[in-house]
């Protein structure tokens, strides 16, 4: 997790995104064995700096098979938009109001 | 404000767990951008692919000997490089290998010290309006590179100088001869 907060894209063995996936493009999972951390992208503070991204991790899972499980991505997604998640991110990053939000300048 | 020491200033182990973690993040990086499965990488370095997931997942498995024979394996050499940060009760953790590595490729790969001055000699200046030339005005309203030593300037010439801060504390961009290369 530390690799990838230090700014390093791989390997995908450890941690990926799922950048080719459009219903899922905000995902991201750290891998460790078969543990898996699944979480969201996101840029809370996107004025003051908007290359600043943050990874808001959402659920866990024990993956046993290759392909990503759909259900996982989906339960992130669902995590991403409720006010719940958005208030936690807003209470640290006071600019954020969630992704895809349209900010009034 | 409380101090809160890095999770790997809880033990020598930690840290160690850490940067052997880097080191495979390294390995798996290269493996991964070469397009190595690793039945091949076990061939290369003479062990059965269970005994590479097995040291994979679990870097404490590596030591000196075994660190050299999977870097070269993976086409790498390995470098131990003891560096001091103004941390001494790492607050902060170790700093990420890769970023040596890209200050090292950014320098140009130098070898040894000899080349590491001659490839962060060649500087050009930039300021707008005017170009800067050894501290000296150059009409040029936009300086050219023009991939030759006449625009190198000795390392321990710009210390000495006071042009390249002056020139820093106006924003002024300065280019390594790196910016240019390719």
């Amino acid at each position: 997790m530390e690799h990838w907060v230090a700014g390093n894209n791989q390997p995908t063995t450890k941690f990926h995104g799922f950048p080719n996936d459009l219903d899922h493009k905000h995902c991201f999972v750290f891998k460790h064995h078969e543990h898996r951390l699944y979480g969201f992208l996101c840029h809370p503070r996107p004025k003051a700096d908007p290359r600043f991204q943050l990874c808001a991790l959402c659920i866990y899972a024990a993956k046993h098979r290759l392909s990503t499980d759909d259900h996982e991505l989906r339960r992130v997604e669902e995590w991403m938009t409720i006010e719940g998640a958005v208030g936690a991110i807003r209470g640290l990053y006071p600019e954020y109001r969630g992704e895809g939000a349209k900010w009034k300048m | 404000m409380e101090n809160v020491s890095h999770w790997t200033a809880r033990s020598v182990d930690d840290f160690a767990y850490r940067i052997a973690s880097d080191f495979v993040a390294q390995i798996e990086t290269k493996l991964e951008n070469e397009g190595i499965d690793r039945v091949e990488f076990a061939k290369a370095i003479g062990v059965t692919p269970g005994r590479v997931s097995q040291v994979l997942n679990t870097p404490t498995l590596f030591n000196l000997r075994s660190m050299v024979g999977y870097a070269q394996g993976a086409g790498l050499k390995v470098a131990i490089v003891a560096y001091e940060d103004n941390d001494p009760k790492n607050e902060l953790g170790p700093i990420n290998a890769q970023v040596f590595t890209s200050c090292w490729q950014k320098a140009g790969r130098p070898k040894d010290l000899f080349e590491l001055s001659k490839t962060v000699t060649r500087l050009v200046y930039e300021i707008e309006p005017q170009s800067f030339y050894r501290g000296v005005n150059v009409p040029s309203p936009k300086p050219e590179f023009k991939g030759t030593e006449e625009l190198s300037i000795p390392i321990d010439l710009l210390e000495s100088t006071t042009v390249a801060q002056q020139l820093l504390s106006k924003g002024s961009h300065i280019a390594t001869g790196q910016d240019y290369a390719e």
